[in-house]
């Protein structure tokens, strides 16, 4: 089965999970621009990011056969600092342009302030600018008001619904977005947001129309397999292979199709592997004969 | 073009999409010459033109424009943002965002954007001209073009502005790379003949006699040039054993030009 994880953040993890990933199936990964687990102070470290996001991180991906896609934005956790707020919206223009960045993101709402929602509404405008779908992170705590503030906002700024992806949902928030025409996200973590054996029951009752799954893997308690270990699940419970595959590959490829900037025919290719290769002189090689890495 | 034009801030958010938008295609080859430069215009593609165009017209409509805007551009591209920046400043008379750039690229280890500045072009030997930069520093990234295998053609002209340092730098790698058994620099020979050291008579000589046409080739190069500037009997007999030994055709035609 091949897989497009739609939101995993690589950049905190090691590169043995790129391999085990490459290993269960999964042949693109796109990759969030996120909060890093503390906040950043100033504008200079989201610029290193962001280029790290395009750089490093898409070659470290391709050189263990995943391509690379990501979305750039300010997360709603920093939204709410002014330190760097303001800066990151100037200069996220040039990012959303680059090649490979197929979306804004993660935007949306977090502690529910009205920065975030600022700032929630500033990124909407630069995606309808920039002609981007976006991926919405959506509170963990009080989600279902969360959800419904974030759908109200998109709303109000008159931006397609077509063109949001609304994440981390669980069985109440499919209740509000099944009929928006937006997509639903689900992340499968080990023990909170949503797992395997609960994604499985949300499938059989609500089918795979619209819907993408994800591991939102991060320097937390998360799982890199969360995508493969839900679809044997879901082959365990009889779901069809056409249901799979529309599920993990085709949602996520026709949502972020939407930018102009995914050609399927060369995801379907593997990125070539040539590990004597480097990006700009640095190689994923410690020492190592590139033959035998 | 009108967005850059308006604002100069526009170049960071237009030139990411240039590759894609302009495509990759290369041009038709033909060594041409813009303004004081002279490139070749097969090593250019339509995204790098767009991308000069954009440059251009926004320094036009923005007489101010800081060097430092180049520079940045640079700094925050991509990889093909990179290259197009690079290739638009190839073409500009010799400024210190030409310098701050050679810095970079010397010290970069990806190809295409130390090809993009100084490669198929004249840029190195404009800038050494100039007096901007120090002989020394374009010995330097002449050597690393060396180290690498690009070949000395493309960088053109530089051989009028040899001397006997960078006769040392070459002959150095060349004697480095034969103790290690490794190829030399195929146009080392070619090189040292324009300042010749101690040694490097003998080894344009020895070159002569290289199993490999393209060695023998440099060699017969190299020994023109000090026919040229140092002829001597020992060269003319270099040169007349020389052809009644070859058997390539084109280097027979070519050495019976220099008996």
């Amino acid at each position: 089965m091949r897989i497009f994880e739609p939101h995993a953040h690589m950049f905190s993890r090691v590169t043995d999970d790129y391999e085990r990933m490459a290993l269960s199936g999964i042949r693109v990964v796109l990759e969030p621009a996120f909060w890093l687990g503390q906040n950043r102070t100033s504008v200079g470290t989201f610029i290193d990011y962001f280029d790290t996001l395009l750089g490093w991180e898409r070659f470290r991906s391709e050189q263990n056969g995943i391509w690379h896609l990501s979305t750039m934005g300010l997360n709603p956790r920093e939204a709410n600092d002014d330190r760097v707020n303001d800066a990151v919206l100037e200069v996220l223009p040039r990012y959303l342009e680059k090649d490979g960045v197929v979306g804004v993101g993660e935007i949306g709402l977090d502690d529910q302030t009205a920065k975030e929602e600022k700032f929630f509404l500033a990124q909407l405008e630069l995606a309808r600018v920039h002609d981007l779908p976006v991926l919405v992170h959506t509170p963990h705590r009080d989600k279902k008001r969360g959800f419904e503030r974030c759908i109200d906002l998109i709303r109000d700024a008159g931006f397609p619904m077509e063109r949001v992806l609304l994440d981390h949902g669980n069985e109440e928030t499919i209740r509000v977005t099944r009929d928006l025409g937006c997509v639903s996200g689900f992340s499968i973590y080990p023990n909170t947001k949503m797992d395997p054996p609960r994604m499985v029951r949300l499938i059989q009752e609500y089918g795979v129309e619209g819907i993408v799954i994800n591991g939102a893997c991060d320097w937390g308690v998360s799982d890199p397999l969360s995508v493969p270990k839900t679809v044997l699940r879901l082959e365990g419970a009889g779901i069809g292979d056409d249901d799979i595959e529309r599920l993990v590959w085709r949602n996520p490829i026709d949502f972020f199709a939407q930018s102009g900037r995914i050609d399927e025919a060369a995801l379907l290719q593997r990125p070539r592997q040539d590990r004597s290769e480097t990006f700009d002189g640095n190689s994923m090689l410690r020492g190592q004969d590139p033959a035998t890495a | 073009m009108r967005r850059v034009r308006d604002d100069p801030k526009a170049l960071a958010i237009v030139l990411p999409s240039l590759a894609r938008r302009a495509g990759r295609a290369e041009l038709a080859r033909g060594r041409i010459r813009i303004g004081e430069a002279e490139i070749e215009r097969g090593a250019w593609r339509t995204c790098d033109v767009a991308g000069h165009r954009l440059i251009e017209a926004c320094a036009i409509a923005h007489a101010d424009l800081d060097d430092s805007v180049l520079h940045e551009l640079f700094l925050h591209g991509d990889f093909e943002e990179r290259v197009i920046v690079l290739r638009h400043v190839s073409l500009l008379p010799i400024q210190s965002v030409t310098i701050a750039l050679l810095g970079e690229v010397q010290r970069t280890n990806t190809a295409a954007w130390f090809e993009a500045l100084v490669c198929d072009n004249d840029l190195l030997a404009r800038a050494v001209a100039s007096g901007r930069l120090p002989r020394d520093d374009a010995y330097k990234i002449l050597l690393k073009g060396a180290f690498v295998d690009l070949r000395l053609h493309r960088f053109y002209g530089i051989e009028h502005h040899a001397s006997a340092e960078l006769t040392r730098f070459v002959t150095g790698l060349a004697t480095e790379r034969e103790a290690a058994g490794r190829a030399v620099w195929v146009d080392t020979n070619r090189l040292v003949a324009h300042a010749p050291i101690e040694g490097s008579v003998d080894r344009v000589l020895r070159g002569l006699e290289d199993s490999r046409a393209e060695y023998r080739h440099a060699s017969v190069d190299g020994l023109a040039v000090l026919l040229a500037t140092h002829g001597d009997a020992r060269l003319n007999a270099a040169a007349r054993g020389a052809f009644e030994r070859e058997s390539d055709p084109g280097l027979r035609v070519r050495l019976s030009e220099l008996i």
